[in-house]
């Protein structure tokens, strides 16, 4: 597999969301505006790249049967990074992500990257695929929290862009709408790749 | 068609037909088919060219005679495909219009100090087939609880039973002393319709009691009969079977019985009613069993359209033929010729879920779940659902507003049970296996046949 | 044996001609007095209301089904009869896009993704009104004391419901009981003529479209855990007749909860089904913050309809293995031999 594949595969193939179906909890949670999905988005690129880093440079020493708890450590440590570092310079993100910031310790895509591809590629292979998969999964949290905020709210990151008599459709902003568009966009997306694929 | 009430607060009704229609006798026709659906270790005892006569058992081997039920040569023996999937024997016999009887049929001597068992085996000998269906099985003789005689018949348009109890009813009551002593059954019913009241009441049952049925379809099925005014519902397990058995025989078979035992002659002729859709005028002929149906269809200048139906047995339960050749069995009850305009088909609508099949199942079936899981495919689940009590009266289809072949659901689901489940779905299934032949203890010693049940209805 | 020209097919070989649209022109048609109420007291904004939502539920239908590549099955009527009672549930001052927005999540979403007719588990109906009422921003236009504002009918154009929340029995006192049964209250365009939906829903009963079973126990439980409420404490509940001729209770008892697919088919089941709707509609006016409880029952008591739907006597069945041997086969016929 070449780098540039490797690279590519987190923005469709494997694409977080949608085509693992992974990490759906920070998916439905935080995606009330694009602004939000975006800043999750970035807070998951930086930790799920450095930690792929280090967890695949430390691959050789780290013993097999500690190898979950070490990356958790790893993870949490890079977590902790980002939050402090939102607290200190993006203070309403950090106030709108809450607990997700935090939870991102437990979320599967890194979990599962460090496991399924940090743990047995080189480190610049397993950076590639960090950035990768963390793109893909900003992309797709962008996407759904600028469906979700342009309907419900009638603003796209913050400014108007509907109508001025415009009527926000709240309900796409509560946890019904996230369930329902999430359900539709991977709909269309499940039936896009079935007409690629024949 | 049946009754439909405007008001649906109560389900649409079928009420039987109540119309008398004289028997009319048909002459011996010029060839005549004798089905038989042939078991693994028995052989036609006679070839192409034999010369038979009335009564003869034309197979070797076989589990109850295959009686001939007329005097001729036979012209043809061959194979065909039954819509159960099973191949039948078609015996072609061109029929001489004289009977001769053969030698070995002989009446029981002393019928009214006879032994049961001495009955029993002249039942049998006189090639009661046609009760196989009925009584459970003709050689193991369960201990039968209740006895019920009906004159009822199995279908709206059947006025067979009905005729034969307006026309005799003088010979009921032996009818019933014979069978009650013949099945040695405690608990003796004679079930007639409502409608025929007045001549039930001059009808000395002797130890039967008399009950009245509402003439409403499906009470005249044996499996409602059993279950309403029996021992209870007449399960397709040998386990309640003996637990609990019931038998029902119809009206016009009880006195065909009757009579071979007197006479030592087999039941020849059957009766069958011919309606039709335009007219639903009904008429009862009284034929050879083993004449095609094109002869009765001839007789009343009856025609099948093209793209009509022709159903044997009934519209509720019976089949459509493709062939009016094809033969009255001793369990015919009706002919049924519907025009183009008439026919029904089913629709390929997925289930609304209304759950009017549920309301009017009479065994009080999951109809609307049976179906879908059918159709699928999930047979296990169907029979935790109840699928083998399905008695197939037809009313879940014939109400669904979907129009979904429900019917074809339950036996598909039933099929599919045999055949898919890895261990034997009962102990017939279990008999009827074949892997040892002649070896296993099982079937030398008591010929237990699981087909028997079904050996008579072809379905073509 | 030669064949002839002729059908074949498997039994049964009649119908009785009953038909799916048989049941859903049934329910319009009992639907008309309430329809025709609705038009009499608002006049032509509630005929555009229902025009558009029928239209907007049959374009849906279409719509989805095209792009699913599945039968359009519109003629069939289902999906008017959707659009038809979120109409009537709905103020007639409603915008239509909002009409427009409910119907296309109600049958595309609840509906035609779960399957279409039968295999829904929700009333699209009122899964498309759940879903505006939960909109904030929109809310306002099913407040029925502002959406009928402009509206001259001829009698108090206040909520029954929303004054009772609000007041308390004490409140309600100027409603005549007999004044709410003939449909002289404020409500939806069919929701509140009381008389004509107990009319049409007699008519479905009799016609055999519904069963007696959910309408009648959806009307008890209201009586009953009104009654239990009123008999306690009449001071702060209503009584049980004001509980069942305002609001919703008449439309959703004959009309709502009774939609084939999302109500049980066995009777204890319906009847629990109904009981429950009917008491969750009276726990909900009671003590949630919305004044009417009734779509929101229905909603609930629907997703228990599989639960529901085992409250039947099980099957006799075969045993998997029978406990008849043929050794006992051959014991028993012995013994009927010797004797």
């Amino acid at each position: 597999m070449s780098l540039l594949s490797v690279f590519t595969k987190g923005m469709w193939k494997e694409l977080p969301p949608f085509r693992l179906v992974l990490g759906l909890c920070p998916t439905l949670a935080v995606t009330k505006s694009a602004e939000t999905g975006l800043g999750m988005g970035l807070a998951v690129i930086f930790v799920l790249a450095c930690s792929n880093v280090l967890v695949s440079s430390l691959r050789n020493v780290i013993p097999r049967k500690v190898r979950i708890a070490s990356y958790m450590v790893i993870i949490a440590s890079f977590v902790v990074l980002v939050e402090l570092a939102s607290q200190a310079y993006f203070y309403s993100i950090y106030e709108s992500l809450g607990i997700f910031i935090p939870l991102i310790v437990v979320n599967c895509i890194i979990l599962g990257r460090a496991e399924a591809f940090a743990s047995r590629n080189g480190v610049i292979a397993s950076a590639l695929d960090g950035l990768g998969i963390g793109l893909g999964f900003t992309l797709s949290l962008t996407v759904l929290g600028a469906i979700r905020e342009i309907l419900g709210e009638g603003t796209f990151f913050g400014a108007q862009v509907m109508w001025s008599s415009f009527r926000p459709f709240t309900f796409m902003v509560e946890a019904p709408g996230a369930f329902i568009c999430l359900g539709i966009l991977l709909a269309v997306m499940n039936s896009f790749s079935k007409t690629q694929q024949s | 068609m049946g009754l439909r009430s405007f008001f649906g607060i109560l389900p649409p009704k079928l009420y039987y037909k109540d119309v008398s229609a004289p028997i009319e006798a048909l002459p011996v026709p010029e060839k005549i088919t004798l089905l038989w659906y042939r078991r693994t270790h028995s052989d036609l005892a006679v070839r192409v060219g034999t010369k038979v006569e009335t009564g003869q058992d034309l197979a070797r081997n076989g589990r109850g005679p295959f009686v001939s039920t007329v005097t001729g040569r036979v012209e043809e023996a061959s194979t065909f495909l039954g819509v159960d999937s099973r191949e039948y024997l078609a015996v072609q016999i061109r029929a001489d219009q004289k009977d001769s009887f053969d030698p070995s049929v002989t009446s029981v001597a002393g019928l009214s100090e006879t032994q049961p068992q001495t009955l029993r085996t002249g039942v049998n000998r006189a090639g009661f087939t046609a009760l196989r269906s009925i009584i459970r099985d003709p050689r193991v003789w369960p201990t039968v609880d209740c006895l019920i005689i009906s004159a009822l018949d199995l279908d709206p348009f059947s006025i067979v039973n009905q005729q034969t109890f307006r026309d005799n009813p003088e010979q009921v009551e032996a009818a019933i002393e014979l069978l009650a002593r013949t099945t040695e059954a405690s608990q003796c019913v004679l079930a007639v319709p409502d409608n025929l009241a007045d001549i039930a009441s001059k009808v000395s049952t002797g130890a039967a009691t008399v009950a009245m049925v509402p003439p409403v379809y499906p009470n005249g099925l044996p499996e409602i009969l059993a279950k309403k005014y029996g021992a209870g519902l007449l399960m397709k397990t040998y386990d309640a079977g003996f637990a609990g058995n019931t038998v029902v025989v119809s009206l016009e078979h009880a006195l065909a019985m009757v009579n071979s035992l007197q006479s030592g002659r087999p039941m020849l002729e059957k009766t069958v009613t011919l309606s039709n859709g335009q007219d639903g005028k009904l008429r009862n002929f009284r034929v050879r069993i083993g004449t095609p149906v094109g002869e009765i269809l001839k007789r009343a200048s009856v025609e099948v359209q093209p793209k009509g139906k022709l159903i044997l047995n009934g519209i509720m339960r019976g089949y459509s033929c493709f062939s009016d050749e094809q033969p009255i069995t001793a369990t015919t009850e009706s002919v049924h010729v519907q025009s183009p305009s008439e026919v029904f088909f089913f629709q390929n609508t997925q289930c609304t879920n209304c759950g009017k099949c549920n309301s009017i199942c009479p065994v009080d079936l999951e109809v609307n779940i049976l179906g879908r899981l059918s159709e699928y495919g999930i047979f296990n689940k169907c029979r935790g659902l109840g699928v083998e009590n399905c008695i197939e009266c037809g009313l879940c289809a014939y109400v669904c507003p979907a129009r979904r072949p429900l019917v074809h659901f339950m036996t598909l689901a039933k099929q599919g049970i045999k055949t898919v489940t890895d261990e034997p779905a009962n102990m017939e299934e279990a008999l009827a296996c074949t892997a040892c032949g002649p070896s296993c203890p099982a079937i030398r010693l008591f010929d237990f046949d699981t087909e028997s049940d079904k050996e008579d209805s072809p379905k073509v | 044996m030669k064949a002839l020209d002729i059908t074949v097919s498997p039994a049964p070989h009649c119908h009785s001609g009953a038909r799916i649209t048989g049941v859903s022109y049934n329910f319009i048609l009992a639907l008309i007095p309430a329809m025709a109420m609705g038009a009499y007291y608002y006049g032509f904004d509630a005929i555009r209301v229902i025009a558009a939502s029928i239209a907007s539920a049959m374009i849906a239908e279409a719509l989805i089904q095209s792009v699913l590549r599945r039968p359009i099955t519109i003629a069939d009527g289902s999906a008017a009869v959707s659009g038809l009672l979120l109409a009537l549930i709905l103020p007639a001052s409603v915008p239509l896009y909002l009409v427009v927005v409910a119907n296309f999540i109600g049958i595309i979403v609840a509906k035609q993704c779960f399957g279409g007719l039968g295999a829904n588990p929700l009333n699209p109906a009122l899964v498309g009104w759940a879903v505006i009422r939960i909109t904030k921003a929109w809310a306002g236009y099913l407040d029925f004391d502002l959406a009928l504002i402009n509206y001259e009918t001829g009698f108090i154009l206040q909520y029954p419901l929303a004054v009772l929340k609000a007041e308390g029995p004490a409140g309600i006192a100027h409603f005549g009981l007999m004044d709410l049964f003939l449909g002289k209250q404020a409500g939806g365009i069919g929701s509140s003529a009381i008389l004509c939906l107990l009319v049409g829903g007699i008519y479905l009963v009799l016609r055999g479209t519904i069963r007696w079973e959910i309408p009648a126990s959806f009307l008890l439980g209201v009586v009953v855990i009104a009654g239990i409420f009123w008999l306690r404490n009449s001071s702060n509940y209503a009584s049980p007749i004001f509980h069942i001729l305002a609001g919703n209770v008449m439309i959703g008892a004959f009309f709502l909860s009774t939609d084939n697919a999302t109500s049980p088919v066995n009777r204890w089941g319906m009847v629990a089904f109904g009981f429950c709707c009917g008491a969750m509609t009276v726990v909900l006016r009671a003590w949630s913050v919305y004044p009417d409880g009734v779509i929101f029952a229905c909603l609930l008591m629907s997703l228990f309809v599989p639960l529901l739907d085992k409250m039947k006597k099980k099957q006799l069945l075969p045993p998997a293995v029978s406990p008849v041997t043929p050794q006992a086969i051959s014991e028993s016929a012995e013994v009927r031999s010797a004797s």
